[in-house]
């Protein structure tokens, strides 16, 4: 008996096309992510020695004024990029895993994204995490809507319940041998991924590859309670592909129009503003006030003496573009907060959907979501204040650009580190799992 | 006779559609997202083109209250333009999402547009923007699907199809009147949400009627075309389908193809054939070839050495602070002048690549008409690439008359004998701060857009061709049984 469902099963032509299209979808999937490292990499390779080359350029045409130097170089903070993140590309595309900063004021630089074609932005990333969410639930419910109903309409239903034992167990099978074939394809796509992009086997490889499982179990529970109501196979279909859109579509369409009305951030804008005028305004203002300000914060370079009537000094200059930051800083936290507030609206909505869990979940292993993003915002920060309390002290001394070992500023890299809590992770799944398990369960109690 | 045979068809199928009361309810239903995601657009447009507004005021009157000022440090305190997108994003989101808010103009420098609301946003942000364009670009052409899938091969599976045949209807009666039921009935959802978007729109007071009435002229036939293209489809796959289940499934799969595959897939391959550098490629080779040409601020560079000699020949003086005018100045003006050009010789490299990537999808309208019908829909809503490329370098233009003229009052009004200490500074009066006009914005000129990107439009006409040709073939070649 068994033989003979799986024989039915891998003779029937369009199964076999549809594993065959998911498998392709994961392949071509997998090269976008490919592809996306290497340019990536290939990004960050060469920062290294653009880095290099201006601060040649800029030490030697300027040597006596290192003030000046400093105005132009910029120094390159590297987000480490997972190979993991290949397979979710996230909001990598839009946000840049490699940003340059002189030590002038910060708001004015940081907002600056990588350049890319808003409309490929728009369409999305054809990444693995794509196939998982869209186009493995379409094959689920393409294998499943009819196990019952097909029976039916056939005219076999009947049949089959006199000569086999027990029903249930005989439909499970059928599942379980669609399940498998789906299992399979997902596992042989996985472990191309991994020799091929040569992804490292560790926590968030695994729990990577066990939300995407436990999703496309969800699928087929789901299926398996839907097909239990035992209508019509254009009425399974029916009922599984409105599902499947408004998951996808609908339901995260409309959240994601209603998050951004709720949390508009304005205050992005007003940042930027802030910093122009904390800055830019300084120069048309006595300098003891703006110095005083700066003291306040710096009380280390208050031997830094700034006159009223000197011209012109990098003390006062670099005292003024601190100010920038300083007077939109809490304009700057609000926007952050404000990011915060729009993902955890999200996060919380992804406890309701599995699809949207799963993206979520797979960004946040893969390091490409908003959260990697906020905290590499918060290094770049703190890095661009460290480059600046080592150079200040230099060039309030008035040292010439010889006098630093420029070998050492190379770019760095900030690797980001993220707890996992595992119970965030699966719960949301295994509570669906179990719900429809349940409910399903009690249909097929009923079905002999 | 043939016509009143056609036209019993088509009010039979148009009457048969209305009939169902769930098709009724289906109806409501959409129209009620499409009102409800119109509200929240409303809304939300009208939420930031106030604050859009009021900071544009605030920059305006920051800029006119600068104390007197040495005019370099008023190019380098500089401007900041906001974007606001074309009201009748309320209708289509297009790329808004994805484009830049805010640029800050300055003296030789060309900063880039930066915070766009995808920038802000999380994960969520990929699953899509969710407006009428979509639901009428995705969700009704799913639903036509649905209604139409049987419309020919259950009247074959029922054995009415014979019948109707032998009463005198030809086949060409038969697919021509169920595409022109079903196309009639499909429009139930597009004729009541275009007088809504106008009210909308207008109601934004950002731009008049007169544009809102030729934006949505466009957009209505292109929609109706699009429909027209969904119905044929739909009837002529249950003319040829053998039983109802295949035909839905065959439908579903070209939904698949049509709204999901070939666009991810088209989008893949323009990134891959037409790769575009990164911000740090770019700016590192902007850098090297404006200090090939001349670097203003270095005393060595050979290019403005020669000014300065020929300069210093022609007025017959020994330095440049003898000159009648600023020298600072001057040299500024010439640097600016070599170093936007240069930028925008390399803006342009980028937006080719940009443009080509553009192209390819377009020209995909021609296997695709949903990108076709995608594409023409930002385009006459204004909110497609091209009209974002106009703000840019409205904005750009604006910097660089910024920067020229600020060059020209430094040139004109400040001495060349830098101040004592302790002296009185060189600066201008602030009374010239008012005289610059401020930024003004202009939409894009739907007429420009299109004729920009006139591949959309085509494609649609020709599959409307394509349509026409096919139902003919098929009405000849329906089987009855």
């Amino acid at each position: 008996m068994n033989r003979y469902l799986y024989t039915q099963f891998y003779r029937n032509k369009a199964y076999i096309i549809a594993l065959l299209f998911l498998f392709m979808a994961g392949i071509m999937a997998i090269y976008t992510g490919k592809k996306f490292l290497d340019r990536n990499e290939d990004i960050i390779s060469k920062s290294g020695a653009f880095q290099k080359e201006s601060i040649e350029r800029n030490t030697k045409f300027h040597k006596d004024d290192l003030g000046l130097v400093l105005y132009y170089i910029k120094f390159n903070l590297v987000n480490e990029t997972p190979r993991l993140a290949a397979l979710n590309i996230g909001m990598r595309d839009l946000n840049p895993s490699i940003q340059g900063v002189t030590i002038r004021n910060l708001e004015e630089q940081r907002y600056n994204s990588d350049f890319y074609n808003p409309a490929n932005a728009a369409v999305g990333n054809f990444d693995f995490s794509f196939v998982i969410v869209f186009l493995f639930p379409l094959v689920i419910v393409a294998f499943c809507y009819n196990l019952i109903s097909e029976e039916e309409e056939r005219g076999t239903w009947k049949l089959l319940s006199v000569q086999s034992g027990n029903l249930q167990k005989l439909l499970d099978h059928k599942m379980l041998i669609r399940l498998g074939a789906v299992t399979a394809v997902y596992l042989a796509s996985i472990t191309i991924a991994s020799v091929w992009i040569k992804i490292p086997l560790d926590l968030y490889y695994i729990a990577f590859v066990i939300s995407g499982w436990l999703y496309i179990l969800f699928w087929f529970v789901l299926c398996r309670w839907i097909i239990s109501f035992r209508k019509s196979s254009a009425h399974n279909a029916l009922i599984l592909l409105i599902v499947w859109v408004s998951i996808n579509f609908i339901i995260p369409m409309s959240s994601n129009i209603l998050i951004q009305k709720i949390y508009p951030v304005h205050e992005s804008l007003k940042a930027v503003m802030e910093q122009r005028e904390g800055y830019h305004n300084k120069w048309d203002e006595a300098k003891r006030p703006t110095m005083e300000k700066f003291y306040k914060v710096y009380p280390q370079y208050r031997n830094f003496k700034v006159e009223e009537n000197d011209t012109f000094t990098w003390t006062w200059y670099y005292a003024m573009q601190h100010m920038g930051d300083l007077e939109s800083a809490k304009s700057s936290e609000l926007y952050t907060e404000k990011m915060q507030k729009r993902n955890q609206a999200a996060t919380y909505l992804g406890y309701f959907l599995p699809n949207l869990h799963t993206q979520l979940v797979e960004s946040h292993l893969a390091k490409t979501d908003m959260n990697n993003q906020l905290q590499y915002a918060s290094s770049l920060k703190k890095f661009h204040e460290k480059k600046r309390l080592f150079f200040y002290p230099l060039i309030f001394s008035v040292k010439n650009a010889e006098s630093i070992n420029w070998a050492q500023q190379t770019i760095q890299l900030s690797s980001l580190s993220e707890h996992l809590k595992y119970a965030q992770l699966f719960l949301p799944y295994l509570v669906f799992i179990a719900l429809f398990m349940i409910l399903s369960q009690n249909k097929y109690r009923k079905l002999c | 006779m043939a016509i009143s045979n056609l036209q019993l068809m088509v009010r039979k199928t148009w009457q048969d559609l209305f009939k169902g009361k769930q098709n009724l309810l289906i109806t409501i239903t959409v129209l009620l997202f499409c009102m409800l995601s119109i509200g929240i657009g409303f809304t939300k447009y009208t939420d930031s083109f106030s604050k859009i507004k009021e900071y544009r005021e605030e920059v305006r009157e920051h800029w006119e209250h600068r104390p007197d000022k040495h005019p370099h440090r008023m190019a380098h305190y500089g401007y900041l333009v906001f974007r606001i997108g074309h009201p009748l994003n309320i209708f289509d989101n297009g790329l808004d999402d994805y484009l830049g808010n805010v640029i800050f103009l300055e003296a030789h420098k060309q900063n880039t547009a930066n915070l766009s609301e995808a920038g802000s946003s999380g994960a969520l942000v990929r699953f899509g923007a969710f407006s009428s364009a979509f639901i009428l670009q995705s969700i009704v052409p799913l639903i036509i699907l649905f209604l139409g899938f049987g419309l020919i091969v259950q009247e074959r599976e029922n054995a009415t199809l014979k019948i109707i045949s032998v009463q005198g209807a030809s086949g060409r009666d038969i697919v021509w009147g169920k595409v022109l039921g079903l196309w009639l009935f499909s429009l139930c959802f597009l004729i009541p949400v275009i007088p809504v978007i106008f009210v909308a729109a207008l109601l934004s007071q950002t731009t008049d009627s007169a544009d809102i009435l030729i934006r949505l002229s466009f957009l209505l036939p292109a929609y109706m075309m699009y429909y027209f293209f969904i119905s044929t489809l739909t009837v002529i796959v249950s003319a040829i389908s053998k039983s109802t289940s295949s035909a839905l499934i065959t439908l579903i799969g070209f939904w698949l193809l049509f709204i999901i595959v070939l666009p991810k897939g088209i989008q893949f391959a323009a990134q891959n054939l037409y790769p575009a550098p990164s911000r740090i490629a770019f700016e590192t080779n902007l850098e090297k070839d404006i200090l090939k040409s001349g670097d203003s601020h270095n005393p060595d560079d050979p290019h403005f050495k020669k000014i300065k000699d020929s300069l210093l020949a022609h007025y017959k003086v020994n330095t440049t602070n003898e000159l009648p005018f600023n020298y600072g100045g001057f040299v500024m003006k010439e640097g600016e002048k070599i170093s936007s050009q240069i930028y925008i010789r390399h803006q342009k490299e980028l937006q080719t690549i940009y443009h080509r990537q553009q192209n390819l999808t377009d020209i995909s309208g021609l296997i695709n008409p949903a990108i076709a019908l995608k594409n023409f829909s930002m385009i006459a809503t204004g909110t497609d690439f091209f009209s974002y490329t106009q703000f840019q370098k409205q904005a750009e233009e604006y910097r660089y008359q910024m920067a020229q003229h600020l060059n020209d009052l430094q040139i004109e009004h400040i001495s060349n004998i830098k101040p004592e200490k302790g002296g009185p500074p060189a600066v201008i009066d602030k009374d010239n701060w008012k005289k610059f006009p401020d930024f003004n914005y202009q939409y894009t000129a739907v007429s420009d857009s299109l004729k920009e990107q006139f591949i959309p439009a085509v494609a649609l006409v020709l599959w409307l061709a394509i349509c026409i040709a096919s139902i003919e073939i098929s009405g000849r070649k329906l089987k009855l049984i």
